[in-house]
């Protein structure tokens, strides 16, 4: 077979066994790309690649240079049995965080301690008694797991103000199965719908069946501008930039149109900092006269220390235990934590309280011991800034590659996403986005380098 | 050689009255502008707030959240989000100065222990870095054997050997910058005098507040931590070790300068800012304060 080359990893592959057999639920799909054999392989993913530069599928890597998405096209299978645990684990979190926002800002909140949740950059203080629409703070959300190899996911961390990459799950999938249909073969896949999930949350958050959203992005150059215009059209919502948007003389939000302007009930925004896109925007918010989804203020959970209470966020507000385990983390503030981390460098991820995107996470055993140790001196003198977690040992998978027709094996992580609607109901959309990290590393991150690969969830 | 710290007991802790006054420009419409304050009475036992509080206030306003940081200064975060191109911060409070314990007694330096708390005090911090003055701290304090010598000694050769001199140093300059340049004002001489006693095995923090006796602008001095009696304060601008009660308003302590800024934040603008005025009053006299009488102090500039 194809992947009889590789034997007894030394980290645990998703697909094969610790003697290089195939597992069960991978025979059909290894026993496919047999029957297609190298040639056929290379075939199939330069139609596959072809495929997505024709769409367009494409992120921006420098300035005014756009890539295809680099995709290694060998699906992750999740049985059906293990993904009904990550759903409900990832709704349980989400509406967990969504009380706590509502607490944090409306109420008094006393899950984390204040010197850490009010020195939180994303906190907004503008937001006390701000309650948005229909109590909803976290419409999409984008959860970041990985795979401990024996049906167990840890949560890596949460993503709050602009999850990004839910046209990657799509995409991935959809040129995936339109190239190489028969690896599906032998396979039930579970579909979802993500338009009428969005369609109905947006409808349901402005209390109008049809109401005027836009999709705000950052711009026409910036690195996911294939996902803002995908998503646009997808949702049918206008794609506009800052400059089309302003404040009228009435205090709402209007868009400028050749046809003539329009007043917009809901802004799907995928900016961070509003005024800087749209000056104006925070006070019409502040007087409820525009929809923000993902509501202002839901940054403060995307802190990476804030991270360490969501599982007694889920206990005080839901009176459950988590259903997903994540990282352990260590609060930098307590001296014994900091004590304890400095012993043991050579075995922890370093993460900086404000990263995203791959960015301020330093994987400590992975590193030379230069740049360990300046590490260590700027966690002596600033430990507030980073929290640190355990290192984990998960899954990899396999990868293609097209150039040499060798297959490899990877790690990868698991982004799932999930639309909550103005009446609390929760999608979780099955499958989500598989990244892929370079050779020798554990970050999988598009920003940072990686890849992605599709994910079916399957019967 | 100065073994004692603590001056005489005065009879009565003294209740003043405090108002400070900052003022921003920017080059350019500031649309977000959110500001950490550390300008509460920092309640450490020896100072405590009095009847009628503390407020602080900008204009233009915004909302505030105030909140104690993990080492129990308190925080007034504020957020404005009316545009302006001007921001005035003021504060005001009510607070009851006592004097120290009366003289205690020094202890042998070789014999002294200090809990996992005070580790962050013996350690590196981002401005105050003991392996940096390491060697001239040996030199100056090498042969001390007590707590209150090594004290004694780091404090006045700062002041003896640092010249006062503005202009030459910013909020960044760090206890190694000093050592150089040999010169600076009380932040950098706070700095340096921290970074030595660390460097000795004495933990030491950053105090930011208000002479009251010379209120026109903040001050900086430090603490050290005494075994048997805490925190105690020395000021290495002035060379002293026995510091009288009444002349220190303390606003907040932290590892140095960066962690307890008077004011600290981020702005959203085209353009730059910076401090145009910024002044401070100590009143021993009156019977309240409000924060107009903060924004008063603008116009005697």
């Amino acid at each position: 077979m194809l992947t009889d080359a590789i034997t007894s990893s030394p980290a645990l592959n998703e697909c094969l066994n610790a003697d290089g057999s195939v597992k069960p639920i991978y025979r059909n799909l290894v026993n496919a790309m047999d029957t297609l054999g190298v040639a056929g392989l290379q075939r199939r993913w330069d139609d596959a690649n072809n495929r997505a530069a024709l769409d367009a599928f494409t992120f921006m890597l420098d300035p005014r240079e756009f890539r295809t998405v680099p995709t290694d096209w060998v699906p992750r299978l999740i049985p059906q049995a293990q993904w009904d645990v990550i759903s409900r684990g990832v709704a349980q979190r989400l509406k967990a965080i969504n009380h706590f926002l509502l607490d944090l800002y409306c109420g008094d909140q006393q899950v984390v301690p204040p010197d850490v949740m009010y020195s939180c950059q994303r906190y907004n203080p503008e937001l006390q008694d701000y309650r948005p629409a229909r109590d909803v703070f976290v419409h999409i959300y984008g959860i970041d797991l990985v795979h401990m190899g024996d049906g167990r996911y840890v949560i890596l961390e949460d993503n709050l103000r602009i999850p990004s990459g839910i046209t990657y799950q799509i995409k991935s999938t959809e040129i995936g199965l339109g190239a190489m249909p028969e690896m599906a073969a032998g396979y039930d896949i579970i579909p979802y719908d993500i338009q009428a999930a969005y369609r109905d949350m947006f409808a349901s958050l402005c209390e109008k069946s049809d109401p005027v959203c836009v999709l705000l992005t950052d711009s026409k150059f910036g690195s996911a501008f294939f996902e803002h215009r995908y998503l646009s059209e997808l949702l049918g919502v206008t794609l506009v930039e800052g400059s089309d948007l302003y404040i009228g003389a009435n205090g709402r939000v209007w868009a400028r149109a050749i046809g003539g302007n329009f007043e917009v009930d809901l802004i799907y925004r995928r900016v961070e900092d509003l005024e800087l896109f749209v000056p104006g925007l925070t006070e019409a918010y502040l007087d409820h006269k525009v929809v923000l989804v993902n509501a202002l203020g839901t940054g403060a959970c995307d802190d990476k220390l804030v991270f360490l209470w969501v599982p007694d966020m889920i206990e005080r507000y839901l009176g459950e235990p988590a259903i997903l385990d994540q990282a352990v983390s260590y609060d930098l503030r307590s001296p014994a934590n900091r004590e304890y981390v400095l012993q043991n460098l050579d075995s922890l991820v370093l993460k900086t309280r404000q990263g995203y995107g791959g960015l301020g996470v330093f994987i400590l055993p992975d590193l030379d011991q230069g740049y360990r140790s300046r590490l260590a001196q700027q966690l002596i003198e600033q430990p507030q800034v980073f929290i640190a977690q355990e290192t984990l040992d998960f899954s990899q998978h396999l990868v293609f590659d097209q150039s040499s027709g060798e297959f490899g094996e990877r790690y990868v992580d698991l982004r799932v996403f999930a639309v909550q609607n103005g009446y609390g109901e929760v999608t979780v959309f099955p499958g989500g986005l598989t990244r892929v990290s370079e050779a020798n590393s554990r970050v999988t991150n598009n920003s940072s380098g990686g890849s992605c690969k599709p994910s079916w969830v399957v019967r | 050689m100065q073994t004692e710290l603590g001056g005489p007991l005065a009879p009565e802790p003294v209740a003043v009255h405090f108002a400070y006054v900052a003022r921003y420009e920017y080059s350019d419409v500031v649309v977000q502008n959110d500001n950490f304050l550390r300008l509460s009475p920092h309640d450490d036992g020896h100072q405590a707030p009095a009847a009628g509080g503390c407020e602080v206030a900008t204009v233009p306003a915004g909302r505030t959240i105030t909140y104690p940081d993990r080492l129990g200064n308190v925080v007034n975060r504020i957020k404005i989000t009316a545009p302006h191109r001007e921001l005035v911060i003021a504060a005001t409070g009510h607070v009851c100065l006592s004097e120290r314990a009366p003289a205690f007694q020094d202890v042998p330096l070789a014999s002294t222990q200090y809990g996992m708390e005070a580790h962050e005090f013996l350690t590196a911090s981002y401005l105050a870095d003991p392996a940096t003055v390491q060697t001239t701290a040996q030199e100056i304090v090498g042969s001390a054997t007590t707590l209150l010598e090594t004290v004694g000694g780091v404090v006045r050769w700062v002041h003896d050997n640092i010249r006062y001199e503005r202009g030459n140093t910013s909020v960044n300059t760090s206890a190694a910058d000093v050592l150089a340049s040999r010169s600076g004002v009380c932040q950098d001489m706070t700095h340096l005098a921290l970074a030595m006693l660390r460097a000795r095995g004495v933990p030491a923090r950053y105090v930011s507040g208000l002479l009251t006796r010379q209120p026109g602008e903040t001050h900086a001095w430090l603490e050290f931590l005494h075994p048997g009696h805490g925190w105690l304060p020395a000021d290495p601008t002035r060379g002293i070790t026995q510091l009288n009660g009444a002349d220190y308003l303390k606003f907040a302590v932290g590892r140095d300068y960066s962690e307890v800024a008077p004011v600290s934040g981020s702005f959203i603008s085209r353009g730059q800012g910076w401090l145009n005025f910024t002044t401070a009053a100590v009143f021993f006299d009156r019977d309240t304060i409000s924060i107009d009488d903060a924004l008063a102090l603008l116009h005697g500039q």
